[in-house]
């Protein structure tokens, strides 16, 4: 039994291993904020949306199989909640009930097991009750296929079946095992045997279980001899004093049902796990109602996006907006309409503090989103998949280092060329400016025009005239965008297509500062974030 | 015997030990205690009985075809498998004794089979102490044989090659090619990692190897090489290599750096002199000596001093001899000196190659320079990323 919910035909690992560049990203991106709107405050839910995020996926189909099963659940959020609360709810009671569980032997283990099983199957008998109540209102394949699942493998006759076994497995009627001769004549593989069904009487019982021990203690050679007179079986009976046989009559016992025991013990772990797997998938979803309701609250448009496959180029969107930007501010903030179609390039140019890091950052946020099968922030949206995302920003905390910027920013940029493939997605924000211009420019157009020839896609912001210009002039594969400024110096933190100017408008943001324009205006965009 | 009468014997070894062995398997008493041996066997595997244990009470009756219980409760629960889980089998620890509720059950399972457990009483009486001395001697010494080429396998496996080499016991003349330091590849091996074979050769009057070169540039395995492959083809082992000539040496002794010890009361200095002079007290002009970097604890012209000393003494034995060393006037003492160095790649000198070739010392091994550092100009790019 699997849950299915984040792929068609695999699990969710949450095991699995980050991008090498898991922590840069996050930081650059501002992750921590959208994991946190996210899992509202529960470090499961947190964990399993930095791994859903983080660990993007590449084939077009699973994205729309998750599309769809978070359409589901944005339709029947309560039911979603329920399922997810009772995985919750069994798991963390399993952890307080039996924390002890098992011991070193087969006995211990085996009734340990029972008792957890018992928990399980209650939880499972749920399920099962929603799948029925529930199933018709679910259109995904995801919820489909593991509601159908639910209710094939879990009918009545089976869960009838379990009950018979953990009843049989306490072994009122003793412990049968069957065993052949070994080296030396020793008694070697044991095995369990499930006795022939035979009806024993009340009478029966009592004269097994209390009256022959208590004949084999008698000293009468009559009496044992009766007892031993039951055709080809014979029986003795352990002196009630001697240990070592008891010892070595439960080692017996114990080599009987170790393998029963070990059944048993692994089945509690596969049905722990497939609860544990229900979980972690179905937190996911949570996670992205969680966001849903805090963004549908401030009134921010969402939607699903559409991938494109690998190997195509597009980028096209109207009011993207960065989602952590507003989750920050708890309001409605600007979104961007851009069209890139096929290009591989875009260089975002202009004002200081004109919203261009926040443009960049709502580029690398929705193609992370649409990559873990989430909504996007935007109105309409639409990229091709990459197969990794990388972030090569600006450090202000290593100006003052004796190693030089130059350097660690290179040696950064060493760091991505190492792990690139042609189907990567590179932002790039204010990289190569520690040094003066003209040989910024020149390495930052060496190493783009290697990127674009290798068919790798970049957004670049920069204040590198000479590299944009270069670029302006001689490229037909790239789109220019420019932070608007109006003519009184104020923002709109909208980009708009524009060839590069030779200021950036720090002048303004000077002014600012320093208050000698009257009309001060709030900032809005880096410094926030 | 089966076995050894296919194969194709020639060593004097095993052809008197074919013999002693067909003759042994053809008497008659051999043949009859196979035949009965073989019967008993099988009888006794065939028993299959029941244990049913309940309180204190142990039952014994014959098997009735029961259902294996636990295949039938894993069957159950198959559908909710989820990929490994742990394991919850108990290790049981198996004595070769039989407690005496074991005991007492084979006592029962004897009374259900009455007619193979007499049958074994008359065998044991019969045949208590039949073992051939030959055949037990045979058994401890062939061990050493087999456990060597097991331990071979892997790197046969691997693609490296071994030889049995020629040895001479008056001619000094030694070599190998494509021969390997067996205590590394056993490690390489097991980490999946390539291996680097070297060549060596002493012809005429060469008798001393002196490496030099980078460090971890392989010197110190080349050298543990050189002592191990003698010391192997003496035992009579096949030895790394494609093909090789060893000389039967009648001592060998080595003399690595070892730690400052407090308890030997000597300098370093004083204790490598102290160590080399018992050395060559005792070395005839039939013995190996092995040299690892000696004299590292002092002024480089005392070092020179004393190893050409050392030099002279081992000359004038006729040892053969490799010796590690920082040295490079050692490499060109004399006629009988063959200078080894280790290598570095000519195109990027912080690479090493593990090659350990005949060439005269230099010096130069260290010059490293790496042009364009992090390898982000255009060109680098269009290398380093794949399309």
């Amino acid at each position: 039994m699997k849950a299915f919910l984040m792929y068609r035909d695999q699990d969710f690992d949450l095991q699995r291993k980050l991008p090498w560049n898991e922590q840069v990203l996050t930081q650059d991106l501002e992750l921590n904020t959208l994991f946190n709107a996210m899992a509202q405050g529960d470090k499961f839910l947190f964990e399993v949306a930095k791994k859903a995020v983080l660990s993007e996926v590449t084939d077009l189909d699973t994205i729309l199989y998750r599309q769809n099963i978070l359409k589901d659940c944005l339709k029947n959020p309560s039911v979603v909640k329920d399922m997810y609360n009772l995985a919750v709810e069994t798991l963390e009671g399993e952890k307080k009930n039996f924390w002890s569980f098992y011991g070193k032997y087969p006995a211990g283990i085996l009734r340990s097991s029972i008792d957890i099983l018992q928990m399980f199957v209650g939880t499972l008998t749920k399920l099962r009750a929603i799948a029925d109540e529930h199933a018709d209102e679910f259109a995904s394949d995801g919820f489909t296929t593991l509601f159908a699942m639910l209710k094939k493998e879990l009918s009545d006759e089976y869960f009838a079946n379990i009950q018979n076994h953990l009843s049989e497995l306490k072994f009122r009627d003793g412990v049968l095992i069957s065993a052949e001769l070994g080296k030396g004549n020793k008694g070697t593989s044991y095995v369990l045997r499930k006795s022939h069904e035979k009806k024993q009487s009340w009478l029966d019982r009592i004269i097994a279980d209390y009256i022959l021990p208590k004949l084999q203690e008698s000293k009468h050679r009559w009496l044992k001899q009766i007892i031993a007179q039951q055709p080809q079986a014979y029986t003795f009976y352990l002196h009630p004093r001697d240990e070592a046989g008891a010892r070595a009559l439960s080692e017996l016992r114990d080599r009987g049902i170790h393998l029963v025991a070990n059944a048993l013990a692994q089945s509690t772990d596969h049905i722990r796990s497939f609860l544990a797997m229900l979980r972690t998938e179905l937190a996911f979803y949570i996670g992205c109602l969680n966001l849903h309701g805090q963004l549908a609250q401030m009134g921010e448009p969402m939607s699903f996006p559409i991938p494109m496959s690998l190997g195509k180029r597009e980028h096209s969107f109207r009011g993207l907006y960065d989602v952590c930007l507003a989750l920050k501010m708890k309001r409605r903030i600007v979104g961007n309409d851009v069209t890139v179609g096929n290009k591989n390039l875009v260089i975002i140019t202009g004002a200081n503090q004109g919203g261009k890091s926040t443009f960049l950052r709502s580029i690398g946020l929705s193609q992370l989103m649409l990559q873990s099968g989430m909504f996007v922030p935007a109105e309409s949206f639409s990229s091709n998949i990459c197969d990794s995302l990388f972030t090569h920003y600006k450090r202000e905390e290593d100006v003052a280092m004796k190693s030089g910027k130059l350097d660690e920013e290179l040696k950064r940029m060493s760091g991505i060329v190492d792990n690139i493939t042609s189907n990567s997605l590179v932002l790039f924000n204010e990289s190569f400016g520690a040094t003066n211009e003209r040989e910024g420019s020149e390495i930052a157009r060496q190493i783009v025009t290697a990127l674009l020839e290798k068919g790798i896609k970049v957004f670049f912001v920069t204040h590198l005239y000479a590299f944009a210009r270069g670029l302006h002039e001689k490229s037909d594969n790239a789109v220019f965008l420019r932070a608007e400024r109006q003519a009184d110096g104020r923002r709109t933190f909208k980009l708009v297509e524009g060839e590069p100017l030779q200021t950036s408008f720090g002048e303004d943001v000077y002014k600012t500062i320093f208050g000698t324009n009257s009309e001060a205006f709030h900032l809005q965009g880096e410094e926030f974030i | 015997m089966h076995d050894l009468s296919l194969a194709d014997l020639k060593s004097r070894g095993f052809l008197a030990f074919r013999e002693y062995l067909t003759n042994h398997a053809d008497s008659e008493r051999f043949t009859s205690l196979l035949a009965e041996t073989k019967k008993l066997k099988a009888d006794l595997s065939s028993i299959k009985y029941c244990l049913l244990i309940k309180g204190s009470g142990i039952t014994v009756r014959k098997y009735e075809s029961e259902i294996d219980y636990s295949a039938d409760v894993e069957e159950t629960f198959r559908k909710f498998k989820q990929g490994a889980v742990k394991d919850y089998r108990v290790k049981f620890t198996e004595s070769a004794e039989m407690n005496h509720v074991e005991a007492k059950v084979l006592d029962f399972v004897a009374q259900l089979y009455p007619d193979i457990f007499s049958h074994l009483d008359d065998y044991s009486e019969k045949n208590g102490n039949y073992l051939d001395e030959t055949i037990a001697v045979f058994d401890i010494e062939i061990q050493f044989y087999v456990a060597y080429m097991e331990f071979l396998a892997p790197f046969r496996q691997a693609g490296l090659k071994f030889c049995y080499p020629q040895i001479s016991d008056n001619d000094k003349e030694v070599y190998d090619y494509e021969g390997f330091d067996l205590a590394l590849a056993h490690k390489l091996i097991r980490e999946l990692s390539s291996l680097v074979c070297n060549d060596f050769y002493l012809k005429g009057k060469e008798r001393i190897f002196v490496v030099s070169g980078p460090n971890q540039g392989g010197k110190t395995t080349f050298a543990r090489t050189f002592g191990q492959l003698h010391y192997l083809a003496c035992l009579g082992c096949p030895v790394p290599g494609s093909e090789s000539r060893f000389f039967l040496f009648d001592r060998l002794f080595t003399h690595f750096e070892k730690e400052e010890s407090i308890e030997n009361l000597r300098g370093k200095l004083q204790d490598d002199l102290v160590r080399i002079h018992a050395i060559l007290n005792e070395a005839t002009q039939n013995s190996i000596i092995i040299m690892n970097e000696i004299f590292t604890s002092t002024t480089l012209q005392d070092a020179v001093y004393l190893s050409e000393k050392v030099m002279e003494k081992i000359i004038e034995l006729d040892l053969l001899c490799i010796w590690v060393s920082f040295i490079e006037e050692l490499a060109s003492f004399g006629h009988q000196t063959v200078s080894m160095v280790s290598t570095v790649a000519p195109e990027n000198p912080a690479l090493r190659t593990f090659k350990i070739i005949r060439r005269t010392a230099d010096g130069l091994a260290y010059a490293l320079s790496i042009a364009e550092k992090y390898r982000l100009t255009y060109d680098h790019l269009k290398e380093r990323i794949e399309s």
